[in-house]
């Protein structure tokens, strides 16, 4: 997007004011195996009946704090079947510094997210319709 | 296997000519084609692809003999058309094709007899597929379906009817009539099997053949002949500028034995369901939709976006509501949308100089309520907006651009104006704190995720389904009920969702309560989205979702019977028959539910991705969604199924490998006009905006 006066598109619009990913402010979740942040979380935050009072528990806050932050937080970098982890993840090996940082692979997380099957609460996502194909 | 045969044109033909890049040739008044196999076949057929093409004064015989013994004679026809003969046993055919007469076009000194597009040899007791004999056109192979259109009455042979078991016969028939107006019979050696009341567009149907119908003696042809005949041709003003005269469409005719096959594939096109199916559609009480605004000053021309029609407003637009179309209503939703996700656009509503409300626009499309001013008589709602869409956003477009306004709707519901303010102020507030940073809310989601039903009809599960981990980690809570009265349950998180997504590892359509859930979701402007596997289509089913405001998620990841047993088991036929249901019930409900056809590029499925952007297409889906097979390091998922070994690791397409894949997609989807969304792009946004020093 182009700039008007000096100020971009997208900062007239407010993107940056943004945090990294919304879903824990414009989703929740409140499955059988348990309550998730958004459709990638692997790990449940709660257990289904403690629906009410998950939407702010310290778990979920702390999610919002870190993305607010513009960083992943440990429940995020755990969750290997969100696709914003995944990029973020492909960044860090890339890039000469993340090479050496053990923590990009970590087999750990990685263990975790077999564990928990890694699997989104919402395999099924809904994206925009656009016409043509994009990507 | 097929057997192979070399057919060679000897003397009595003119040379190769081509039209379109296809080549056929004329023959004289007599010709000679020599059939040889490899080796000696029980039954062989000769089939012509032939016609005069409009070219002779009248329609030529063609008598033919094999190794000098007549096989048969037939009228050829004017348009191209197949004609077929019994060659007999035998590897080795001498061919003598004679006509009765013959003509010379002016201009052209050749004595012409008929024009042959293509000449094909087949072992009967080879077949895999019903083979036309007369009375068709030439295959077209465009559509989902591969058909011949038939005239009035056509012959087929199918293969495997006769043989012992088989009891069912397949149909895949596209009319151009309306219900019913057509009657297809199927006749076997003189003896009427069925008579089908035909349905417009393409459906599949199933007929039971008699038993005393399917001799089964040992060492007899396993094929047997049907001849088709229609009550009434397709009225020629249904395919203008097409002379044939034309029945209606066939695709590949099928001898089966499966009874659920046949009871379920039947279910979907006998008369009453479908009908019932088709009226099910519910009715909003006393609104009325005005469309999107079309007169009135301010207003940029008719758009589209994924939501639907809509106009961009200028800064100002004037909105006319006439006292005939109003009728003393009291309540007016306004979808909006705004670009600006910071809260910084409002729009002002005013009548007769006094300001009705002022709204701030939340990101997106959002349905705000307004309250009319009384009494009723012609109402001119001016709405200015504070701030335009910056000009930077749309380069390239001139135009002043305020906010999209979609199709007004006036009704008289005071509780639907409560809820729809509701909705519209929790969005602004949930924004609004996601903007501030909040980590404590006083808002609700926007999406709430649900999970109705935990049971699946599909067992053992589909190749890539972790359903065993899945049950395993929801425990107790496996058998918990979710239905409607648990949804209303969640109070402020279900009252401020507009979007309701249900996330079950299992069948969503299978719910004891469906119906209630639809309700519940329609009587408080929700949105559903459901994922399912379409085995769960039923009449019921698809009646309770015609006209509802649902947005389907159909997981096939296959075209063909074939694929779709690799990947979930034999039931791909109900499934077909119940998405043709569906999109006529859809057609009936104004286009809902939306149909999303869910393909997820695997090296198992990639042969079927041209078909199934014909099978959307035929469905008239709204959308194909290419979604990425979910990431899982070393998933050690493998199952043997459908005769193909799924090694859930070497399904996961690399994005090199994905490139090809997504530039087919963007071929099929120009050629077949389907619209594409592709989930593969997921986080990119956010990718962009990695802080060089985020944690981990
Ligand atoms: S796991 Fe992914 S989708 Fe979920 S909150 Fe984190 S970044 Fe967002
Ligand atoms: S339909 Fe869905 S829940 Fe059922 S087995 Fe298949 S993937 Fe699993």
């Amino acid at each position: 997007m182009g700039k008007e006066e000096g100020v971009s598109a997208t900062d007239l619009l407010g993107y940056p004011n943004e945090p990294l990913c919304r879903e824990p402010w414009e989703s929740y979740y409140i499955l059988r195996r348990g309550i998730l942040p958004c459709c990638y979380g692997s790990t449940p935050i709660a257990p289904m009946a403690e629906w009410k009072t998950a939407w702010n528990s310290p778990a979920l806050q702390e999610i919002r704090r870190y993305l607010v932050r513009g960083e992943l937080s440990p429940y995020c970098l755990s969750s290997l079947g969100c696709p914003v982890v995944q990029r973020f993840l492909e960044q860090r090996r890339r890039s000469p510094l993340g090479a050496l940082d053990p923590r990009a692979r970590s087999p750990l997380l990685r263990g975790m997210n077999r564990l928990l099957g890694g699997v989104p609460a919402r395999l099924y996502r809904l994206l925009p319709l656009r016409k043509g194909l994009s990507r | 296997m097929q057997t192979t045969f070399n057919i060679t044109y000897e003397d009595g033909w003119y040379p190769v000519e081509h039209e379109n890049g296809r080549p056929f040739r004329w023959s004289g008044p007599r010709a000679r084609v020599r059939v040889t196999a490899a080796a000696p076949c029980r039954s062989v057929w000769l089939r012509l692809t032939c016609g005069v093409w409009g070219a002779a004064p009248s329609l030529p015989s063609l008598t033919v003999a094999v190794n000098g013994r007549e096989a048969g004679s037939a009228r050829v026809s004017e348009q191209p058309g197949y004609l077929t003969f019994p060659l007999g046993e035998g590897c080795d055919f001498d061919v003598e094709l004679q006509l009765d007469r013959t003509f010379s076009a002016p201009g052209d000194v050749r004595v012409l007899g008929m024009m042959v597009k293509s000449l094909d040899a087949f072992d009967e007791d080879a077949l895999d597929s019903s083979l036309e004999l007369e009375g068709w056109y030439e295959r077209e192979t465009h559509e989902y379906f591969p058909f011949c259109w038939m005239g009035r009455e056509a012959s087929v042979l199918v293969p495997a009817l006769a043989r012992p078991g088989t009891r069912f016969l397949s149909l895949p028939i596209a009319a151009e009539t309306g219900s019913g107006e057509q009657v297809l019979g199927i006749w076997r050696d003189g003896r009427l099997l069925a008579e089908i009341p035909l349905r417009r567009g393409w459906h599949l149907y199933d007929v039971d053949v008699p038993d005393e119908a399917r001799p089964a003696a040992a060492g007899e042809p396993a094929s047997a002949r049907l001849v088709l005949r229609l009550n009434a041709l397709c009225p020629p003003e249904a395919h203008p500028g097409d002379p044939r005269a034309l029945g209606v469409r066939v695709g590949p005719i099928e001898a089966h034995h499966d009874p659920r096959r046949h009871a379920q594939v039947t279910s979907f096109y006998q008369a009453a369901q479908v009908e019932a199916v088709c009226a099910a559609a519910p009715q909003n009480g006393d609104e009325v939709c005005c469309g999107v605004p079309a007169v009135g000053d301010g207003w940029n021309g008719e758009e589209r976006d994924e939501r639907g029609v809509f106009r961009w407003t200028r800064r100002e637009a004037v909105l006319l509501l006439p006292d005939h179309v109003r009728r003393r209503r009291r309540f007016c939703s306004l979808p909006l949308f705004s670009a600006f996700r910071n809260l910084a656009q409002q729009v002002t509503l005013s009548a007769a100089g006094h300001e009705l409300v002022r709204l701030d626009l939340a990101k997106g499309w959002h349905t705000y309520s307004v309250a009319l001013p009384e009494p009723g008589g012609d109402l001119e709602i001016t709405l200015r907006v504070n701030v335009l869409t910056p000009a930077s956003s749309h380069p390239g477009d001139p135009r002043e651009l305020g906010i999209r306004v979609g199709a007004v709707t006036l009704h008289d519901d005071e509780r639907r104006h409560e809820r729809e303010v509701f909705l519209a102020s929790n969005a602004v507030q949930n924004q609004r704190e996601m903007q501030r940073g909040a980590t404590v809310l006083e808002s609700f989601p926007q999406t709430l995720g649900i999970d109705l039903y935990g049971r699946c009809n599909i067992k053992p599960s589909c190749v890539y389904c972790l359903w065993e981990p899945m049950k395993a980690l929801e425990g107790e809570a496996v058998d918990e009920t979710v239905d409607d009265r648990t949804l209303a349950g969640y109070g402020g998180l279900f009252q401020g969702a507009r979007l309701l997504v249900n996330c079950s590892f299992g069948e969503p359509l299978l719910h004891p309560r469906l119906d209630r859930v639809l309700d519940l979701a329609a009587s408080h402007g929700k949105v559903l989205e459901l994922s399912t596997n379409g085995q769960a289509f039923t009449p019921r089913t698809v009646g309770l979702l015609a006209g509802r405001r649902v947005h389907l998620y159909v997981s096939l990841d296959a075209a063909s019977r074939a694929t779709y047993a690799r990947l979930r088991n034999d039931r791909w036929d109900g499934v077909l028959a119940g998405l043709l249901c569906l999109r006529d019930a859809r057609r009936a409900g104004g286009g809902w539910p939306r149909l999303n056809m869910v393909f997820m590029p695997m090296p198992v499925n990639l042969d079927d991705l041209e078909a199934y952007f014909r099978l959307c297409r035929m469905v008239e889906a709204d959308a194909l969604v290419l979604r990425p097979l979910l990431h899982l390091e070393h998933p050690g998922i493998v199952r043997e199924r459908g005769g193909y070994r799924f090694d859930y690791e070497r399904e996961l397409m690399t994005p090199t490998a994905l490139e090809p894949v997504f530039a087919a997609c963007e071929r099929y989807a120009a050629r077949y006009e389907v619209n594409v969304v592709s989930q593969f792009d997921f986080g990119l946004a956010e990718a962009s905006r990695f802080r060089p020093a985020a944690t981990l």
